[in-house]
């Protein structure tokens, strides 16, 4: 249940399903509006609001270092990349590498939004399953986890699409799931699982639950942070 | 004594063609269990509003509800998005997605 920023990013528009709504874009949108550091800090406010959830300091929280150290001794992941890069949901408490609000070169503010939307999709999930089916399914079975892996990453394409009018690489998002201890099979079918779900984005869908109350809030607080307020459309 | 295997219970003809009826409800009902591999993975398919995707140890698994997807900058309810099959394209091979209401979805995909 843990995610690192994303790296990549592919061009604009689509083909087959492309929207009227869309037509507007141009080859070089404009630039939606810079993410403030009190729209970052109220987001996070009220998304732990909604799903009572609490946030803990990861690189400092003891049972957090002593995972490190078994995953580095697995060599799953080393120290660093887990406790400075990665976020980590257990339950409903959300162990973050940063302090929502305060950008690092790590973890921008825009990506602070994403990172809490994304493990927030982690409590929909175990909300929806109950805590011990979703666990055992999440710790015991690989196929499963891709999945549970490949919708959260869900909300990284909805949301970045809501921000630049833009598609996130479903294969790019797919080989960020190789720390988790899957097999090349099952990064495959989360890309798959990808793909179906960055065309219904491309076709103004929203998806998963998370960021469906995400950008009921962004549409209310912030509608400027979205690429189609700057294009003079809805948000 | 003569001795009767359960093989010359049944006709040739009856055992060839219960085989595969019978094989094929087994491996339907063992397939919650994991052991018969019923589909390709990276396969997809539609079940009702459901977008399904073979997993990496062939068992179908649903990735998309249809039915509760919204469409982003609208209003709450604009009718049912529905799980269709679609052409390759830049993303992918084809394949199968949720489209808008407002799309056409017959048997030989999006329209």
């Amino acid at each position: 249940m843990s995610s690192q920023k994303p790296s990549t990013f592919e061009s604009p528009l689509p083909s087959s399903q492309r929207s009227s709504k869309r037509s507007s874009l141009t080859s070089q949108p404009q630039r939606p509006a810079p993410v403030t550091s009190e729209q970052v800090k109220a987001f996070w406010e009220a998304m732990q609001a909604r799903y009572g959830t609490q946030t803990v300091d990861k690189p400092s929280a003891p049972e957090m270092r002593l995972l490190a150290y078994v995953l580095a001794r697995m060599g799953v992941t080393d120290r660093e990349t887990f406790l400075e890069l990665e976020s980590t949901t257990i339950g409903r408490r959300i162990y973050l590498p940063f302090t929502p609000g305060i950008a690092t070169p790590q973890h921008s503010l825009w990506s602070q939004i994403v990172t809490c939307v994304r493990e927030h999709q982690h409590v929909e999930q175990r909300d929806r399953e109950g805590a011990w089916r979703f666990t055992a399914r999440y710790l015991g079975d690989r196929a499963a986890r891709a999945l549970y892996k490949a919708d959260a990453y869900t909300c990284e394409l909805e949301l970045h699409y809501w921000r630049t009018g833009a598609l996130l690489k479903p294969r790019a998002l797919a080989e960020r799931l190789k720390g988790y201890g899957l097999r090349d099979a099952d990064l495959n079918v989360a890309e798959a699982a990808l793909i179906a779900a960055a065309r219904t984005v491309r076709a103004g869908g929203v998806i998963t639950s998370a960021t469906k109350v995400a950008l009921t809030w962004l549409r209310k607080h912030a509608p400027e942070l979205g690429f189609k307020h700057t294009q003079g459309g809805e948000t | 004594m003569t001795h009767i295997t359960k093989r010359e219970l049944l006709p040739s003809r009856a055992r060839s063609s219960l085989f595969p009826p019978l094989f094929t409800s087994l491996c339907i009902l063992l397939s919650a269990c994991g052991p018969c591999a019923l589909c390709t993975p990276q396969q997809t398919r539609c079940v009702g509003s459901f977008v399904e995707v073979c997993d990496a140890d062939g068992r179908w698994r649903s990735t998309e509800d249809c039915a509760a997807i919204i469409t982003e900058g609208s209003g709450p309810w604009e009718g049912a998005w529905k799980c269709c099959s679609v052409p390759a394209d830049e993303l992918g091979p084809e394949g199968h997605s949720c489209v808008p209401p407002e799309l056409t979805c017959d048997g030989g995909g999006v329209r």
